[in-house]
């Protein structure tokens, strides 16, 4: 194999030509926007369906939102990523007679696939805390609300902020598919400079170094989160 | 104070109460003993509904607050509890635990004055509040010794220390009751003293007291009234010199034989 061959036709591409501007511009934006706004979607939506799921039930409207909320769970747990977006994109779009940019079909999808995930790391943080905060809380004369919200969920999403930051990691990589409904990611960005001279070798071998950089770029972060979230420990 | 009329308590199909009839009148402290699996800790959570009674009547001022239709949350407040394992929030320093109920009950009576009585002198700003909060909670450290640790996390605290805190806790809401579920048992032997002397001082204080306990000498020096509570009954009601002297149910013989 003729590497220096290679990696010129790479250097004129990427780097003489400005390919790079187009993988930075449009496809490390897009693929941050499906996976943060995807993630911000999940954790909204993610925590209505996990306070559905431990609210106490004895009436009937709550359990009915509680049926609801298991298929919803199930059903995005229960297909592949890929199928969810042609689905939506091909199918349920079209049904509808609606027009939406496969971009922000995208992350609607990630949305909502996320949102499932979310919704049981969410529950489990929650049942993580002990029952005696939440007691103490009743006993003092807060709300059921009140002290979820000022007591248990702080205390959860402490315990949770790891698997949160492995679902933003899963997501980050699961944006590679996106371009099965023809939007425009990393992936293809890099393809596309492949494409020109049928060389793929660098660019994918690029790629994955970018890759790899955001996924050690986020971890950093939420080990930082982390760390100020733990004040309230012992030291470690 | 309290009235507890035929409360009756099953956990799936486990009857854990069977009827239990009590009064408790305003500065009594009464002690609940009783073996393991007795109900005496259920009886105990249910009296501020921590656990819904089954059937029967818990009346609280006259107010029957088993009826789920009873605000419970206002009468909570009235109804300290200190518990086994102390359950002070994690997330917060030992003042704001002390002042987390008092600031949220005093905001919500302002935005209630505040729809109900535009008379600006009686509102409190939410900083004011705040303060006198803050006020009230240093000095109920102060009288356990516990002022340099306000802005300690419960984790920094020893186990003693914990529970004095939560005791406190319970104090800053000016409850008209306490109710204690086994204060000492999670504690090291050396920390039980510092609590009970705390517990002590309480019932010096007036203060009606219900605790759970297995520390005898406590119910002997302190109580007015020790029952005894086995199998989901109350098998006797006497204050302590009769209680432990000169025990009348049966039950009662054989558990004090082994315990004293």
């Amino acid at each position: 194999m003729d590497y220096s061959y290679k990696f010129q036709v790479f250097w004129e591409l990427f780097i003489e030509k400005g390919g790079w501007k187009r993988v930075l511009s449009v496809g490390l934006v897009n693929t941050l926007l499906i996976a943060v706004i995807g993630l911000l979607i999940g954790i909204v939506l993610g925590t209505l369906i996990c306070a559905v799921k431990v609210m106490p039930k004895y009436k009937l409207f709550p359990k009915i939102l509680d049926k609801i909320c298991t298929v919803y769970v199930g059903f995005f747990r229960g297909t592949p990523l890929v199928v969810q977006l042609l689905i939506t994109y091909y199918v349920l779009w079209p049904m509808f007679g609606l027009s939406i940019s496969s971009l922000n079909t995208s992350i609607i999808v990630f949305g909502l696939n996320s949102a499932a995930y979310v919704s049981e790391i969410m529950r489990g943080g929650v049942l993580s805390v002990d029952i005696g905060q939440l007691e103490a809380g009743r006993a003092v004369g807060l709300s059921y609300s009140t002290t979820m919200l000022k007591i248990v969920i702080p205390q959860a999403i402490k315990n949770i902020l790891p698997t949160l930051g492995n679902e933003f990691i899963a997501l980050i990589k699961d944006t590679s598919v996106v371009s099965f409904v023809a939007a425009t990611d990393l992936y293809k960005t890099f393809t596309e400079i492949g494409n020109v001279r049928y060389e793929y070798f660098m660019p994918y071998l690029a790629m994955a170094v970018l890759y790899i950089i955001l996924v050690l770029l986020i971890s950093w972060g939420i080990k930082i989160m982390e760390r100020s979230l733990r004040k309230s420990d012992r030291g470690r | 104070m309290i009235e507890v009329v035929n409360l009756k308590k099953s956990f799936g199909k486990i009857e854990v109460l069977k009827g239990i009839d009590i009064s408790i009148k305003k500065g009594e402290r009464v002690v609940v003993i009783g073996p393991s699996g007795s109900g005496k800790s259920t009886f105990l959570r249910c009296l501020n509904c921590m656990e819904d009674p089954t059937s029967g009547n818990i009346f609280f001022h006259g107010v029957d607050i088993a009826d789920m239709k009873v605000d419970i949350n206002v009468h909570r407040q009235k109804i300290g509890m200190v518990f086994q394992h102390f359950n002070l929030f994690n997330n917060k320093t030992v003042i704001e635990n002390i002042m987390l109920s008092p600031v949220y009950v005093e905001k919500k009576k302002m935005n209630k004055l505040r729809l109900s009585n535009p008379n600006k002198e009686l509102i409190k700003s939410v900083k004011q509040i705040k303060e006198e909060a803050k006020e009230n909670a240093l000095q109920l450290l102060d009288r356990i010794g516990l002022r340099d640790k306000a802005e300690a996390y419960p984790s920094q605290l020893s186990g003693g220390q914990k529970q004095r805190v939560a005791i406190v806790r319970a104090l800053a809401m000016n409850p008209d009751v306490i109710l204690f579920d086994e204060p000492t048992s999670a504690l090291d032997p050396e920390m039980v003293g510092e609590v009970l002397e705390l517990m002590k001082e309480l019932a010096d204080s007036g203060m009606t007291m219900v605790v759970v306990t297995h520390e005898m000498g406590f119910a002997r020096e302190v109580a007015d009234r020790v029952i005894f509570i086995d199998e989901g009954v109350i098998m006797e009601d006497a204050p302590p010199k009769e209680f432990f002297e000169n025990p009348k149910a049966p039950r009662l013989k054989e558990f004090l034989s082994k315990v004293l």
